[in-house]
């Protein structure tokens, strides 16, 4: 898998971001335009249908007039039939038909149904008495049916069978269905039906061109209603099919999604800057810490350097200094001797007073070489031991490392405070460190460890440096800190001398031991750092 | 004066034991060497109080960390430090700690003497010091106050009229005191005196 970079994963992100932001915006103005429509659709329809309602309940009413006269006399009276059904067809120019039908199985009835009579408008159309009869066949006397099917398109008939006691008689009116909605100011999007079951009467499509569609999922804004007559369930619906413009208005839109993008590119510019400034100032601070760590190495280097030359000459001087010290005090016991036994010739006591001279020239150099090395005077101050230690350890862990050895400082005492040059006193702890690590490197890898911890003491504060390694030979423990002792190959043996001169140039003392749990152990003890010092460190 | 204290040397080095044991023979001083502190400081309570000749540097133990434990022990005998190093911070530290003196290695004949010189000094005033005030705790209140009293020159008419007693009850005392003392002389009487102001002792 490839995974993007950061600032690719930053522009992903921002565009992501953008993207959702239009969304957002899209879904809100869809959703508050189909609101929008849905109540304007229905306060649409709601006054459509209490039009069309009372249109259809004015059937019901010519009805049961025409029936009332159809039943005033037998034989009906036709002519008078005829003329009232014209005036209905001029008031009510959507009724086009008004037909009295004749119904079998009356007594005296003919057998087949035949019309009496017709009066129709010139749109009107002829009835067919049979499947108007067959329709109505099963109906109560006096109840009205509406039929569709057999009506000419966008048209409905009512037929009532007349309540006389044959029910031998019906009323047929042929409506123009689409004249229900005559007169009416319709605005131009409502798509209107008008329906009996499933079957559509009128279907007056929406009449101005909308523009693209809106998608067919979106919900689409109706109003759909039963008529109020009983006789005629009718159901009414109209809708409104929403445009794209109508949903989510151009201008807006554009403005909305450019104005986002806008502050989102402006947004990751930013952060982008921000990011640059950060990585900025964390590789200089890095570089800041490197520099530090480099100059803190080369400052022990070289202090380490000063002060083993110093620990060599002076580690010769005395091992020199002791033979001369016999020499010395042997020639001037020798020569008391002489000068007391006149039996010896004076050339000997010659002799011996030159061995004195050249014994005391001998040392005399060896003081002079011992004041030139120890030319570096310590610099103390009051030094916290658990900064000291740290640093220690920060220098020694790369190596250590390396080593698979691990260095461990437990949370020492709080603020061991002691008054010791810094430079010194790491060097102390650095030999130290070291000495444990080569000691623990024969250890099986998981055994390397080397722990150095902090602790203050009855006004001393210690340093005590402890390892897993085979611990100190008996007869090497006396001669630890003599100058040039060691058991290793390369080892010049001058490590523990020097920590034990530095140390005790403070007034402190080195002890080594052997850890009853296996391994050595040496604590650096030095004098807690007095109060006046530490108020003077303070200043 | 007593015959000369012996000589207590430490050093880890054998060829400067014997050399310097054999130039301070030749002295007429009597010397006995140790190779380590510890050899010397376990028969210590058995030893004549003697000088102590001391190398600073040693294994096992320092002459610094010997010397702190001689004081812990009590003894007081003078301690000359002697360094292969010229340490300035361990000469101030065994100072502090009460060294008579600090030489550097090797050491010159001259030095070495004069050096044992004043260590013999202070041990012997250290226990002239102990002596007198051996003697004075025989002493009652009132022939402490009489001692007192002579010390500063006063007759024994003064003292009878300080004291409100009778010139022969000071007679008394006197004789007691001369008796107690071991001394008629007065020189005597005011080193004593003096001696009871100061702390000391040799034992250890
Ligand atoms: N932690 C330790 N465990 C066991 N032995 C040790 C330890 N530290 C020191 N020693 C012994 O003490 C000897 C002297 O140590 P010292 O540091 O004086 O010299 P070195 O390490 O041999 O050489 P260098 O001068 O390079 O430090 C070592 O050779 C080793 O035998
Ligand atoms: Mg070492």
């Amino acid at each position: 898998m490839i995974v993007p970079s950061r600032p690719a994963r930053t522009t992903l992100a921002l565009v992501l971001a953008w993207v959702v932001l239009v969304a957002a915006f899209t879904a809100l103005s869809v959703r508050s335009a189909v609101d929008r429509a849905a109540v304007e659709v229905d306060a649409m329809g709601r006054s459509l249908h209490r039009l069309v309602s009372q249109r259809a309940a004015q059937h019901d009413a010519h009805l049961t007039s025409l029936s009332a006269l159809a039943l005033a006399t037998r034989p009906p009276p036709l002519h008078e039939i005829d003329q009232v059904a014209a005036t209905i067809l001029r008031f009510y120019p959507r009724i086009t038909a008004v037909d009295l039908l004749s119904l079998p199985g009356g007594a005296g009835a003919p057998d087949a149904p035949a019309v009496l009579t017709s009066t129709r408008s010139p749109t009107g159309n002829a009835v067919d008495p049979i499947a108007t009869a067959t329709a109505i066949a099963g109906t109560a006397p006096g109840a009205t049916t509406l039929i569709a099917t057999d009506a000419p398109v966008g048209r409905y008939r009512l037929a009532k069978k007349l309540p006389d006691s044959e029910g031998r008689l019906a009323l047929v009116l042929e409506i123009d269905a689409q004249q229900l909605f005559d007169g009416e100011e319709r605005p131009v999007w409502a798509a209107l039906t008008l329906s009996t079951g499933d079957r559509t009467i009128v279907a007056l499509p929406a009449t101005a061109g909308l523009g693209p569609a809106a998608p067919s999922w979106l919900p689409r804004p109706h109003f759909e209603k039963a008529l109020g007559s009983p006789n005629q369930p009718l159901l009414l619906r109209l809708e409104r099919p929403l445009a794209l413009a109508d949903l989510v208005a151009p201008g807006p839109f554009a403005t909305f999604a450019f104005a986002s993008a806008a502050i989102i590119v402006l947004a990751g510019l930013l952060m982008r800057q921000r990011h640059m400034a950060k990585r900025a100032r964390l590789a200089a601070a890095e570089a800041q810490q490197r520099a530090r760590i480099r100059e803190h190495e080369a400052r022990l280097a070289h202090a380490s350097r000063v002060n083993a030359m110093g620990e060599m000459a002076s580690g010769i001087a005395h091992e020199l200094t002791q033979p001369l010290t016999a020499l010395l005090s042997q020639s001037q016991a020798a020569l008391r001797l002489a000068a007391a036994d006149a039996a010896v010739p004076s050339a000997v006591a010659e002799v011996l007073a030159a061995n004195v001279r050249q014994a005391k020239r001998a040392a005399d150099i060896l003081t002079r070489l011992r004041a030139y090395v120890s030319r570096t005077p310590p610099r103390p101050a009051v030094c916290d031991l658990n900064a000291l230690v740290g640093d220690v350890a920060a220098l020694a862990r790369i190596d250590l490392e390396r080593r698979s050895i691990i260095l461990d400082l437990p949370a020492g005492a709080p603020a061991p405070l002691a008054w010791v040059d810094p430079v010194q006193m790491e060097q102390v702890v650095h030999n130290l460190v070291r000495n444990a690590a080569d000691a623990v490197e024969t250890r099986p890898m998981g055994d390397r460890r080397v722990v150095v911890k902090t602790e203050v003491r009855g006004g001393e504060t210690r340093i005590t440096v402890a390892d897993t390694g085979c611990g100190i030979a008996e007869d090497v423990l006396p001669r630890l800190f003599e100058p040039f002792f060691s058991t290793k190959a390369d080892g010049m043996g001058l490590g523990l001398p020097l920590c034990q001169s530095l140390v005790e140039r403070f007034g402190g003392h080195i002890v080594a031991a052997n850890r009853p749990e296996g391994g050595a152990q040496f604590t650096v003890v030095l004098p807690l750092a007095s109060g006046e010092r530490r108020a003077e460190a303070a200043e | 004066m007593s015959p000369q204290p012996p000589v207590y040397l430490v050093d880890d080095d054998e060829a400067v034991r014997d050399a310097l044991s054999l130039l301070l023979r030749t002295y007429g001083i009597e010397v006995e060497s140790f190779a380590e502190p510890c050899a010397f400081l376990t028969g210590l309570d058995r030893r004549k109080p003697g000088c102590i000749l001391l190398d600073l540097r040693m294994p096992a133990i320092s002459g610094l960390q010997m010397q702190e434990r001689l004081l812990a022990r009590g003894c007081n005998w003078p301690v000359i430090l002697v360094t292969g190093h010229g340490d300035v911070h361990a000469c101030r530290r065994a100072f502090k700690a009460g060294a008579v003196d600090f030489l550097t290695k090797p050491v010159d004949e001259q030095a070495l003497i004069e050096a044992l010189h004043a260590a013999f000094r202070a041990l012997q005033s250290s226990r002239e010091r102990a002596e007198a005030q051996a003697l004075l705790a025989r002493l009652t209140e009132r022939e402490r106050e009489v001692l007192d009293m002579i010390s500063r020159g006063w007759s024994t008419k003064e003292i009878a009229g300080a004291l409100g007693i009778s010139p022969r009850t000071v007679d008394t005392h006197r004789a007691n005191l001369a008796e107690k003392l071991g001394t008629t002389s007065v020189a005597e009487f005011v080193r004593l005196a003096l001696a009871r102001d100061e702390r000391g002792g040799t034992a250890p």
